[in-house]
C-alpha cells in the first residue's frame, strides 16, 4: 500500500525534467509572442492576439503518458512493486501532475489576460468571464483526460502482441469511415446527431455551461483509468 | 523463512511448452545453482518466480502462501535480470536511492562500499556503463538489497576475472553474515561448482535434477583409458556420456563412488578421476 | 592452508587435514584460535556447508571445539589425538593391506622383515 505513494513519487520526479522544459519554452515562446503582439498592436490594421496555451498543455500530458509507460513498468517491476500499485501510483501521479498544470495555467492566463490580449484555451471556448473554480476544474479535466487516454492508450500497444497492434492503429480509421459511410446513409442525420451529442456533452448550450464538459472529461478519464485497470491486472513483462 | 514450492507448473509460449509442469521445494538458506543449456527453461522460471510473467498452469508459493494471491507481496525477493529493466538515464547512484525506497532493508553504505571494491562509478547513468559495469552496478544492487531470496541470473556477464573474484567472495561475505536463499543462473559451471551448495538442473523444460552438489559428485565418476577396455568396464554399467579419442576414452558413469570396481578397473588398467560438475552436466543434458 | 580445488579429494576432507597438519607441525597450539567457517569459505570462494563441513569433522574427532561467540579452538591433546589417527589409518591402509597380500603369497613374517629393511637402504 506504502508503495502507491513512492510510485506516484518515482512518475513524479521522472516526469520534472520535462515539464520544467516545457515551461522554460512555453514562457520563451510566450514573451516572443508578447513582444510580437505589442509591436503589432501599434500599427493601425493589426490585432495581434494569442492564446491557448492549454491546449499545448493537454498535448504535452498526452504524450507524457504515451511516452512514461514503458520504462516505469519496467523499473517497478524490477523493484517488485504490484501491478496494483504501479495503477493506484500512476493515478495519483497523474492527479497530482494535472492539478498542478491546471492551477499553473490559470496563473499564467490570469497574467497574461492582464498584460496584453490573451485569451485561454478556456477562455477561447466558454468567454472571458473571470471564473476561477470553473476554469481550474475544466483545465483538470481536460489535462486529465489528455494524460490518462496516453496512458491507457501506451498500455494497449504494449500488451498486444504485432497482429494486436496494427489492429488498434486502425481503429480510428475505421471509425471515421464507419460514421461517414452511415451519414452518406442515413443523409446526414448521423453527424447532427453526433454534433448535438457533443453539444449537450461540452455545454456549448445557450448558458454555455463548463460544468457539463467537466462531467465529461472526468468520465472519460474515468473510463480510461478503468481500462487501464483490467489492462495492467496481469501485464506480462515483455522479451 | 521463506520455504520455496512450485507446483505442477506449466509455461507455454506459442506453441512452444517452456516449462513442463515443473514441481520443485527450494529450502532456505542455501545458495543453490540453477543450471540448463540456452532455451531450457532458466530464465521462463525464474520470470514466473518473480511474478514478471504468468503461468498457464500449476502455482508457486512462499511458505504456504501463493504469490498470486492478492495480499503476497514480492518484496521478499530481488531478482538481478540479464535484462536491464533499469532507466537508462538514471545515475546509479540514483538507482540506489530507489532501490532503497522500494526495498526498505537496502543498505546503502554497503552498497557504496561494493561500488568503491569495483571501481563503479555511481555519478554515471545507466546507460553510460560498459557490459562488465552493467553487470556489477546490478549484482550490488542485488547484493545490498538484503531480500530473504536473492535470485542472480549471470550476475558475472562481462567482468574480468578479477572483478569476478570480487563477486563470488562478497557474495559469500555476505550470505555467510546473513544467510538467505540465494539462486544464481549461469553457464560458468565450474566458476560456481564450489560457491553452491545445491544444483537444479533443467533441460527442455523439466527438472532433471535437484541435489547437492556434493552428493551429485558422488554418485559419479569418470572413467577412462583404453578404449576397448572402458568399454569392457562399461558392459552393465549406466553412463551418462562418454568421449573417444583415436585408442583413448573416457566416459562418465553414474554409480556410488563406493560400487567402483577397482579390482576391475586395475587389471583394465584404467583411471579412476573426479567428475567435474560442468562435465556431469554436459553429459546429462546433451540428448 | 592450501586447497586443490580440483583434486579427487572432497573439499571438506582436505580442510580438515589441512588444519590437521598444521596442528602436527606446531603451526596451530593448544587452545590456538582456527580459521573460521567463514573465512575459509571466502577465502577460497566455497559453501559455507562444506568449510563446516570440514570444521565439524574435528569436533566430532575432538580436535577442536567450539567457544560460543568466539571461534573454534585447538583441543588440548589434539596433535596426540592426530597423530594416533594417522597412525592407525596408516595400519588400516598399508600394514593391515600388507599383511593380508603377504598371507596370500605366503610370505614369512621374517621375508618382510627383510623387505622392509632392503625398502630403508633406498
Amino acid at each position: 500500500m506504502k508503495d502507491i505513494i513512492k510510485v506516484a513519487k518515482y512518475f513524479l520526479r521522472d516526469s520534472r525534467q520535462a515539464v520544467m522544459i516545457f515551461y522554460a519554452i512555453t514562457i520563451f515562446l510566450v514573451l516572443f509572442l508578447f513582444y510580437m503582439s505589442n509591436g503589432l498592436n501599434g500599427q493601425p490594421g493589426t490585432e495581434a492576439s494569442f492564446g491557448g496555451l492549454g491546449f499545448g498543455v493537454m498535448i504535452f500530458l498526452f504524450v507524457s503518458g504515451l511516452n512514461s509507460f514503458k520504462t516505469n513498468f519496467k523499473f517497478m517491476l524490477a523493484n517488485s512493486v504490484s501491478r496494483r500499485d504501479i495503477y493506484f501510483g500512476g493515478i495519483l501521479a497523474f492527479v497530482i501532475l494535472a492539478g498542478f498544470m491546471a492551477i499553473m495555467d490559470m496563473v499564467m492566463s490570469q497574467f497574461f489576460m492582464a498584460t496584453s490580449s490573451y485569451q485561454s484555451f478556456y477562455g477561447q471556448i466558454y468567454g472571458e468571464e473571470k471564473r476561477l473554480i470553473a476554469e481550474f476544474l475544466w483545465n483538470f479535466a481536460v489535462f486529465l483526460f489528455a494524460v490518462s487516454s496516453g496512458w491507457m492508450i501506451t498500455m494497449l500497444y504494449y500488451k498486444s502482441g504485432k497482429l494486436m497492434k496494427i489492429f488498434i492503429s486502425f481503429i480510428p480509421v475505421i471509425i471515421i469511415f464507419t460514421v461517414i459511410g452511415f451519414n452518406n446513409a442515413t443523409d446526414g442525420k448521423v453527424v447532427n446527431a453526433m454534433w448535438d451529442f457533443f453539444v449537450r456533452v461540452f455545454g456549448f448550450t445557450d448558458n454555455y455551461s463548463s460544468y457539463n464538459a467537466v462531467l465529461t472529461f472526468i468520465l472519460t478519464a474515468v473510463t480510461a483509468f478503468g481500462l487501464s485497470y483490467v489492462l495492467v491486472r496481469k501485464m506480462r513483462l515483455k522479451e | 523463512m521463506s520455504t520455496i514450492q512450485i507446483k505442477e507448473l506449466s509455461m507455454r509460449y506459442g506453441n512452444t511448452l517452456a516449462l513442463d509442469n515443473v514441481s520443485l521445494t527450494l529450502e532456505p538458506n542455501k545458495i543453490y545453482g540453477l543450471l540448463g543449456r540456452n532455451g531450457a527453461g532458466k530464465t521462463t522460471l525464474l520470470n514466473l518466480l518473480t511474478n514478471k510473467i504468468y503461468p498457464h498452469s500449476g502455482d508457486i508459493a512462499f511458505d504456504g502462501e501463493s504469490i498470486f494471491s492478492q495480499k503476497h507481496s514480492q518484496k521478499k525477493i530481488y531478482y538481478m535480470m540479464e535484462k536491464n529493466l533499469f532507466p537508462l538515464g538514471l545515475k546509479i547512484k540514483e538507482i540506489f536511492k530507489w532501490t532503497k525506497e522500494f526495498y526498505p532493508e537496502f543498505n546503502l553504505d554497503y552498497a557504496n562500499s561494493l561500488a568503491n571494491k569495483f571501481g563503479l562509478d555511481v555519478s554515471k547513468t545507466v546507460k553510460e556503463q560498459s557490459t562488465g559495469y552493467t553487470s556489477i552496478f546490478k549484482a550490488i544492487v542485488a547484493l545490498a538489497s538484503n531480500a530473504r531470496i536473492t535470485i542472480f541470473d549471470e550476475p558475472v556477464l562481462g567482468l574480468d576475472a578479477n572483478h569476478r573474484e570480487i563477486f563470488y567472495k562478497e557474495l559469500l561475505a555476505s550470505y555467510n553474515e546473513n544467510p538467505r536463499t540465494v539462486i544464481i543462473s549461469t553457464h560458468l559451471i565450474e566458476e560456481v561448482a564450489n560457491v553452491l551448495e545445491e544444483v537444479i538442473i533443467i533441460n527442455a523444460g523439466r527438472i532433471i535434477l535437484k541435489k547437492s552438489v556434493e552428493e551429485l559428485l558422488s554418485s559419479a565418476y569418470t572413467i577412462s583409458g583404453e578404449k576397448e577396455n572402458v568399454d569392457k568396464y562399461l558392459q552393465g554399467r549406466e553412463y551418462v556420456s562418454a568421449e573417444t579419442l583415436g585408442k583413448f576414452k573416457s566416459a562418465i558413469v553414474l554409480a556410488d563412488l563406493q560400487s567402483r570396481d577397482e579390482g576391475l578397473a586395475k587389471k583394465l588398467e584404467l583411471d579412476f578421476t573426479k567428475t567435474e560438475l560442468q562435465q556431469l552436466f554436459i553429459g546429462l543434458t546433451n540428448s | 592452508m592450501k586447497l586443490n580445488l580440483s583434486s579427487d579429494t572432497p573439499i571438506y576432507l582436505q580442510i580438515a587435514e589441512a588444519i590437521e597438519d598444521d596442528i602436527l607441525k606446531g603451526i596451530l597450539e593448544e587452545e590456538a584460535q582456527v580459521i573460521s567457517t567463514t573465512e575459509i569459505s571466502v577465502n577460497f570462494k566455497i559453501n559455507p556447508a562444506t568449510a563446516g563441513k570440514g570444521i565439524n569433522l574435528l569436533v566430532d574427532e575432538g580436535i577442536i571445539y567450539k567457544k560460543r561467540g568466539v571461534g573454534m579452538f585447538v583441543s588440548v591433546g589434539a596433535k596426540e589425538k592426530i597423530l594416533q589417527k594417522r597412525i592407525d589409518n596408516f595400519y588400516e591402509n598399508y600394514i593391515a593391506v600388507l599383511i593380508d597380500e603377504a598371507s596370500k603369497l605366503n610370505i614369512s613374517k621374517a621375508e618382510i622383515i627383510k623387505m622392509i629393511e632392503r625398502g630403508k637402504i633406498k
